[in-house]
């Protein structure tokens, strides 16, 4: 039988790498989605996503505005 | 919130007690403005959100051009996900019609979320990422089967070598021995 090296041990799954990507139409609330999942893996018990989701306001804009100055 | 292009997070999704994935995601703008830099993010993408808004109306060419989006640039190996948005709102019946259809004709899975409830947005990302893993998994066992191999040939070639250096040697000394 051939030696599994502990290498491949499902251990190493540990620290596992991947990308998402997130696309979809102008304002279907992609940036909504990440940022209230973001909200749930730091705080799994929040019930309201309201004050998040205030938060995320037009990135595009704040760029544009920071850039024109 | 709209994005001038693109924007990152990084995340740890913890899959089980022993498993942690360490998640990058990466937000693409949906204007069409945008689109050249949202292209240049699919590389090395392992897993797509495919977000339509429920509350609006959609075409399935719509839905297509996303699809073939995705196909275009990343590749079929790349797990996807259809995600309904805002279904807290005034959704489009028709709009989850075409989608569900789609989903069940293209063995694609759809689920309907609310950012502002947070209803089903872990599910989404933990199915994608639940999808993502065990193929990530496969890849690097392969990586690492190579290596080894590699490796293995590797020192199998070497004492080749040595062996066939040292039967040379003794052939020279019985060669030298003889003169």
């Amino acid at each position: 039988m051939q030696n599994i090296s502990p290498a491949l041990s499902e251990h190493n799954d540990t620290f596992a790498k991947a990308k998402i990507t997130i696309i979809g139409d102008n304002g279907g609330g992609k940036s909504s989605l990440i940022q209230v999942f973001q909200t749930i893996l730091c705080e799994p018990h929040l019930e309201s996503f309201e004050t998040v989701l205030e938060q995320t306001k037009a990135t595009i804009g704040n760029h544009f505005r920071k850039y024109s100055k | 919130m709209k994005n001038s292009g693109f924007d990152s997070v990084t995340a740890t999704f913890r899959l089980s007690e022993s498993q942690k994935v360490k998640l990058n995601i990466w937000d693409t703008a949906g204007q069409e403005k945008y689109r050249s830099i949202s292209r240049s993010l699919y590389r090395g993408t392992h897993g797509i959100l495919i977000c339509f808004d429920l509350t609006k109306s959609l075409t399935v060419e719509s839905i297509k051009i996303w699809l073939h989006e995705v196909r275009q640039h990343i590749g079929e190996e790349c797990s996807k996900v259809i995600v309904g948005t805002k279904s807290d709102g005034a959704v489009n019946e028709e709009t989850i019609r075409v989608l569900t259809t789609f989903a069940v004709e293209n063995k694609v899975k759809f689920i309907q979320t609310s950012a502002l409830e947070g209803t089903n947005v872990y599910f989404a990302f933990e199915f994608l990422i639940k999808k993502i893993v065990p193929r990530l998994r496969k890849r690097r066992m392969d990586m690492l089967k190579e290596k080894i191999d590699s490796q293995r040939s590797f020192v199998i070639n070497k004492k080749r070598l040595a062996s066939r250096s040292t039967a040379s040697n003794i052939s020279e000394q019985r060669c030298c021995a003889l003169l």
